[in-house]
């Protein structure tokens, strides 16, 4: 696979996410025409977001009934479930009893039945709609629809959230290669030069994220320490702290110059013990 | 005092008048606000905790606790945000509570959740258990938007607000998560 073909599967992952068609004319186009597997590759994304929605589709969805009424569906546990109930009614009313002994309660009802009738109000959910409104906001997927029809995001901006359960890293037995796990889901051989390019071109597009994973994709194919610096670089850069750590704890393991990034220097010692203390953080 | 939830709450009534007339005692206002929030709640709970079960309890509890913390809701907040934040937590929880019993998230997928239907299951062709296996193996950041999107029909707008992230930042996860899918199933196949 070429580098441009590494290059498209980015565009062409997000083309077929946002349901749209190929633009006529364009680059991109006429390089699917004569490329197999740039055409197959565009194949693939639109049979898989054509046959997500029949796969992942909730048989059941919510239901819109009370507390005391969801049994009615679920047989499988009605022992737990009513005594969840009754937990959460007798939490109402302890707090209702609590509220009005010492006034600590939202003013106004605070009586069970009130809570009960908020689950049992089967009003439409108006946040739908006001997202189809919503200028510019994807609509929603239908199940088995072909197409959807959510304007292409711009970029992939940073994520803000953090993962669960980060493990804290304090060695390179620690610390394992981030992508480890699916290096070999690409059955093409892509040499590490090529992979580094790619991380190049998605890190000069500010697709962090993506730059990391191609430089550690490269890093595994050629353990290069300057990759896996790349590849720490971008995960900073992403906002994957965790797997920043773990790429320069592997560029320093890996370093045959040793002059580059000495034990005493005391700018990277901060930046790895800041990296640690936020992982920790988490 | 008169209700400013009424059955059908216009979309123009935001959030924030809704609290501040359920803070002030306006439990229909609490009801248009539980209405408006519970499917993407519940998308997001199942789409974490694959259970249907697991995500309606979680949920259920979570709007017992918003309303039992409606007190504590400053209107300079954004309520949507807090109420995906507790919505987070519970099912951060639930996760954890799992963990601890050694109940690992494979076990409590799609597939077996829909236990009781056989029929279903021998129809379900080799590929669609394939494409779940798949899913299942994803990076939680890249399998929760996927099956709220394509399983839960959200829009990016709600999965951002319930995972607390960017709109931009969801259509780049949901991209990733096929490009993973699609070289994991090119590997089985070769396989």
């Amino acid at each position: 696979m070429k580098l441009l073909c590494l290059w498209n599967e980015r565009h062409l992952s997000r083309l077929a996410v946002a349901g749209r068609t190929l633009p006529e004319g364009s680059r991109l186009a006429d390089h699917i025409r004569h490329c197999p597997d740039c055409r197959r590759m565009w194949q693939e994304f639109s049979l898989l977001t054509t046959a997500l929605p029949a796969a992942l589709a909730d048989p059941l969805p919510m239901p819109r009934c009370s507390l005391p009424t969801l049994p009615a569906r679920h047989t499988r546990r009605p022992v737990l479930r009513m005594s969840l109930a009754t937990l959460a009614v007798s939490g109402l009313l302890l707090a209702t009893w609590i509220g009005a002994t010492y006034g600590v309660r939202p003013k106004g009802s605070g009586h069970p039945s009130a809570v009960v009738k908020v689950f049992g109000t089967p009003t439409p959910s108006p946040l739908a709609q006001a997202a189809a409104v919503q200028k510019g906001d994807p609509a929603r997927p239908q199940p088995n629809a072909e197409k959807h029809s959510h304007a292409a995001p711009p970029c992939d901006c940073p994520p803000a959230e953090s993962e669960t359960a980060l493990p804290k890293l304090a060695t390179l037995e620690d610390a394992p290669i981030p992508r480890a796990s699916t290096s070999n889901e690409v059955p093409e051989a892509i040499s590490a030069e090529d992979w580094g390019k790619l991380g190049t071109l998605y890190a000069v597009n500010g697709d962090y994220a993506d730059a990391a994973d191609a430089y550690g994709r490269a890093y595994e194919a050629q353990p290069d320490p300057d990759l896996a610096l790349a590849a720490g670089q971008s995960a900073e850069s992403a906002g994957e702290v965790n797997e920043a750590l773990a790429y320069y704890l592997h560029a320093l393991e890996t370093s045959t110059e040793p002059q580059l990034y000495p034990e005493e220097d005391e700018q990277w010692n901060e930046k790895l013990v800041m990296l640690s203390l936020e992982c920790s953080s988490f | 005092m008169t209700s400013i939830a009424m059955a059908q709450t216009p979309p123009e009534v935001t959030d924030e008048t809704l609290a501040k007339a359920a803070q002030a005692g306006d439990t229909t206002a609490f009801a248009a606000l539980a209405a408006r929030y519970r499917e993407v709640a519940y998308a997001y709970a199942y789409a974490c905790l694959r259970n249907r079960d697991e995500a309606e309890d979680t949920v259920q509890e979570a709007f017992v606790r918003i309303y039992q913390a409606l007190g504590r809701f400053r209107s300079s907040e954004c309520w949507g945000a807090w109420t995906m934040r507790i919505v987070r937590n519970l099912c951060t929880d639930a996760l954890r509570r799992r963990r601890r019993k050694n109940f690992p998230l494979e076990e409590a997928s799609e597939v077996s959740d829909r236990g009781p239907s056989p029929e279903q299951f021998m129809l379900a062709s080799a590929r669609t258990r394939e494409l779940n296996a798949a899913i299942a193996a994803l990076p939680e950041k890249y399998r929760i938007p996927l099956l709220m999107h394509y399983g839960s029909g959200r829009t990016y707008r709600e999965i951002a607000l319930a995972l607390g992230l960017s709109e931009s930042t969801i259509g780049g996860r949901l991209a990733g998560a096929l490009r993973l899918l699609r070289r994991r199933l090119r590997q089985e196949e070769i396989r």
